[in-house]
């Protein structure tokens, strides 16, 4: 089973829509995919048309470590999801009641061990208890960054934070996003950026295909696999598979 | 609460109902995606595996679309693994990886062979909720099943269909709500999923298991010596023929290996029931299959040391698995070769000539004047596996701590003789008995078998280096992860060797020994 995490400390950069195009794709390689999604806010779910809804809310999910009987089926094959829930804004008091606090996540998902070949977290931005569980439980995280110089620098925070917790299990997967090839500057940042911070080659395109996702309650390989945006996101994949393997 | 899906099944006999007036008045609103129309193509190995473990692995075409490999319990209705597939499946290496855990085991070096194929139309009605999320889905499936009418050129026809009720995960109240609708307007349920498969085979008059590669012969104790080893051999016959075309077409490795088992039993079946066939007879057709012994040797050579390849380089330090990989090139260039070779001699007029003579001698009636031909093949069998049975004993018991290895060599080939002629007769004793005996020669045998597959493989081993060397440049790298190899394989025959004594302690208990004279000397 492999943890994968789709995470940035700040927010609007692309992490939801990263993590249910990818996790799409890797369920349809006909891996046994779950995705988390972590963020109060439900936007995962909201794409997936599952309301954000988990019995017993946060503090069932952590305390009794029973997750078997959260997880709903998505519309697509080998794709299911733990929803988000309102009450995960207060996870953070929930986790540090638990002994070895940091470590939650990895005890949840050691039960599904046998049922998942792949699990993707969507995380909110920000750090927290939350994102420290997940920083602990993930092998690989992506990081989608907006090539702007500001963005570059919360990647910087982001890798020192990595350092002083040791977290060495953690493999980076910086990757651009939101990328405007008419703006000089995102190509400027790119070019400078690429051979310091080892990003992913693939890059995501600024895109409507990936903004219609909303209306359309769907990965965007359902309703523009066509699209530049959709082949982009099957080469990230493609990329990502070959680093994990 | 969680509820238990067990019942997903409406039993509909024929395709008249039309589904979408059934489900005018559904509590829950669905969309209907329009009928699919699929070729299924069915995959087995030659020796029916899968079915054998109750699975079956399925290539579904759509018309204009997406293939489909699925993997589904022959008696379940959704299947355990289904992904876009764009090749024909082959080898359980070439299968999605997340496959491999399931059917490694099951299938391991066989090939999928397709086993036939029939149309499929498929419906879907999807039940969505307020957020038009699908939750529960009731599927139509029609499979027909065409074959030539016997000796016309007619097609005929056979329909199959079923009605599935399927939950999805975490909504199975809608699931429920659906099931009680449909109880209710009068379809009957059974958690049973339709056998398309079982119901295919037998239309198409296939027998499953036509083909499987362990000896099962069943002699009828009052036959007489001569009948039954004709039997026996005819049989073995049989199997060499199944296997014939699997071998001179290299589908998978597993021909070659059951044609040749086949030969030496066969070789075995000649000698060892002695007195039976007269001399000349039985000189000449042990010369026969001496040679075709010989011929398929190398050939199983190869594809044995191909089949070890990963285990040899997974024995090594991670740091120079890689160095073995022209080892891996060299093997296969060589097993190619061979087999080319083997290919021409199973294909030669000379082949034919000893196959058919055989063929003539098991098959035509003959004077069998010899003093066991007609003797109850019981007697025979027990006097020939308790001679057998006792050199196994003296020969082991003549083996020391430093008695040269040949002489455990010829210990392996008499447990190799016993071994067979308890097979070739384990219908005429207790089952129960027989198994457990032949298992206990097993432990001894699989500890002579190691003692000399070390030493034959690090013999290769030292050769193939020798004609990698001559052949081309050959990086000293991968000489020294051979040589690494050498040393962890004799260290294996050591072990082996040191292990034996205790192995045949075992194999000479008193209580070993009771049965065996209990089985086969019981008569007298
Ligand atoms: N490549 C893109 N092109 C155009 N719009 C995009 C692209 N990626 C994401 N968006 C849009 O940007 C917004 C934020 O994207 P998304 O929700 O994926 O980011 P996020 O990092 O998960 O945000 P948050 O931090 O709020 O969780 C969404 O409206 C989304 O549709
Ligand atoms: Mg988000």
């Amino acid at each position: 089973m492999k943890i994968l995490a789709s995470y940035n400390i700040k927010g609007g950069v692309g992490k939801t829509a990263t993590t249910v195009n990818l996790a799409y794709l890797c369920a349809q390689q006909g891996w046994r995919t779950l995705i988390w999604d972590l963020d109060p806010q439900g936007a995962t779910s909201y794409y997936f048309r599952i309301k954000p809804k988990v019995k017993g809310g946060s503090k069932n999910l952590i305390s009794k470590k029973k997750i078997e009987n959260k997880i709903k089926a998505s519309d697509y094959d080998n794709l299911d999801i733990l929803p988000a829930d309102f009450s995960y804004r207060n996870m953070d008091i929930i986790l540090t009641q638990q002994k070895k606090c940091d470590q939650q996540f990895s005890v949840l998902f050691s039960s599904l061990e046998d049922e998942y070949d792949y699990i993707f977290m969507d995380c909110p931005p920000s750090i927290s208890l939350v994102s420290e569980n997940v920083l602990q439980a993930a092998e690989y995280l992506f990081i989608p960054t907006i090539p702007t110089v500001l963005s570059l620098r919360t990647y910087e925070q982001l890798q020192k934070f990595i350092q002083q917790h040791h977290l060495t299990h953690l493999k980076l997967l910086p990757f651009f996003s939101m990328v405007d090839k008419r703006k000089h500057i995102h190509l400027d940042v790119i070019r400078n950026a690429q051979n310091t911070f080892n990003t992913l080659s693939t890059q995501i395109p600024y895109a409507v295909d990936v903004e219609r996702m909303g209306i359309e309650r769907a990965p965007i390989h359902i309703f523009a696999g066509q699209s530049s945006a959709a082949k982009s996101y099957v080469r990230l994949w493609d990329e990502i598979v070959q680093i994990i393997n | 609460m969680s509820t238990k899906v067990d019942k997903q099944l409406f039993v509909m006999p024929d395709n008249t109902t039309e589904i979408t007036t059934l489900l005018s008045d559904t509590p829950i609103p669905w969309q209907h995606e329009e009928q699919h129309t699929y070729t299924v193509e069915y995959y087995d190995t030659f020796d029916w595996r899968l079915y054998v473990a109750g699975l079956s692995i399925e290539l579904q075409k759509q018309k204009q679309g997406q293939t489909f490999l699925v993997c589904k319990r022959i008696d379940a209705i959704t299947a355990i693994y289904q992904v876009p597939y764009t090749q024909h499946p082959d080898f359980v290496w070439n299968l999605p990886p997340t496959w491999h855990n399931l059917l490694e085991p099951i299938i391991k070096m066989r090939k999928l062979l397709p086993l036939f194929s029939m149309q499929a139309k498929i419906e879907l009605f999807h039940f969505l909720n307020k957020d038009e999320k699908t939750v529960a889905r009731l599927q139509k499936e029609v499979r027909i099943i065409t074959k030539k009418k016997k000796s016309k050129l007619t097609l005929k026809s056979k329909e199959m269909c079923a009605l599935m009720l399927l939950p999805l995960r975490g909504y199975e109240n809608y699931w429920l709500e659906l099931y009680q609708f449909l109880h209710d307007k009068g379809f009957k349920n059974t958690a049973k999923a339709p056998l398309f498969l079982d119901k295919s085979l037998q239309y198409l008059d296939k027998k499953p298991l036509d083909y499987y590669s362990k000896l099962n012969l069943t002699i009828d104790p009052s036959m007489d010596a001569k009948t039954a080893t004709l039997y026996i051999l005819q049989e073995l016959l049989k199997t060499m023929k199944a296997n014939e075309k699997g071998t001179i077409k290299n589908i998978d490795s597993e021909f070659l290996h059951d044609f040749r088992v086949a030969i030496r039993r066969t070789r075995s079946a000649l000698s060892q029931i002695k007195g039976v066939f007269a001399d000349n007879v039985v000189d000449e057709f042990k010369q026969k299959y001496a040679l075709l012994g010989q011929w398929t040797g190398a050939t199983r050579d190869m594809d044995v040391y191909l089949l070890k390849f990963s285990a040899y380089q997974q024995s090594l330090p991670v740091a120079i698995q890689k160095d073995l990989q022209p080892l891996y090139s060299f093997l296969e260039h060589k097993q190619k070769m061979e087999q080319k070779a083997l290919r021409r001699l199973l294909m030669s007029k000379q082949y034919h000539d000893i196959m058919e003579s055989w063929e003539h001698f098991l098959y035509s009636d003959s004077n069998y004047k010899e003093d066991n031909a007609l003797r109850p093949i019981t007697e025979v069998a027990n006097e020939r596996i308790w001679k057998m049975y006792k050199r196994v004993v003296k020969e082991g018991k003549g083996i020391y701590d430093d008695t040269p290895a040949e002489a455990l060599h010829e210990l392996r080939k008499s447990c190799k003789k016993l071994r067979y002629l308890m097979e070739f007769f384990s219908s005429l004793y207790d089952k129960n008995k027989i198994k457990a005996l032949i298992k206990v020669l097993k432990v001894l045998q699989e500890n002579l078998g190691d003692f000399q597959d070390f030493e034959v493989q690090v013999y290769h081993l030292r050769h193939f280096a020798t004609e990698m060397r001559e052949q081309r440049a050959i990086p000293v790298e991968t000489i020294m992860a051979m040589g690494v190899l050498v040393e962890h394989l004799l260290a294996g025959q050591y072990q082996a060797r040191r292990e034996f004594s205790q192995r045949f302690k075992e194999f000479i208990l008193i209580e070993n020994q009771t049965l065996f004279r209990d089985l086969f000397q019981g008569a007298k």
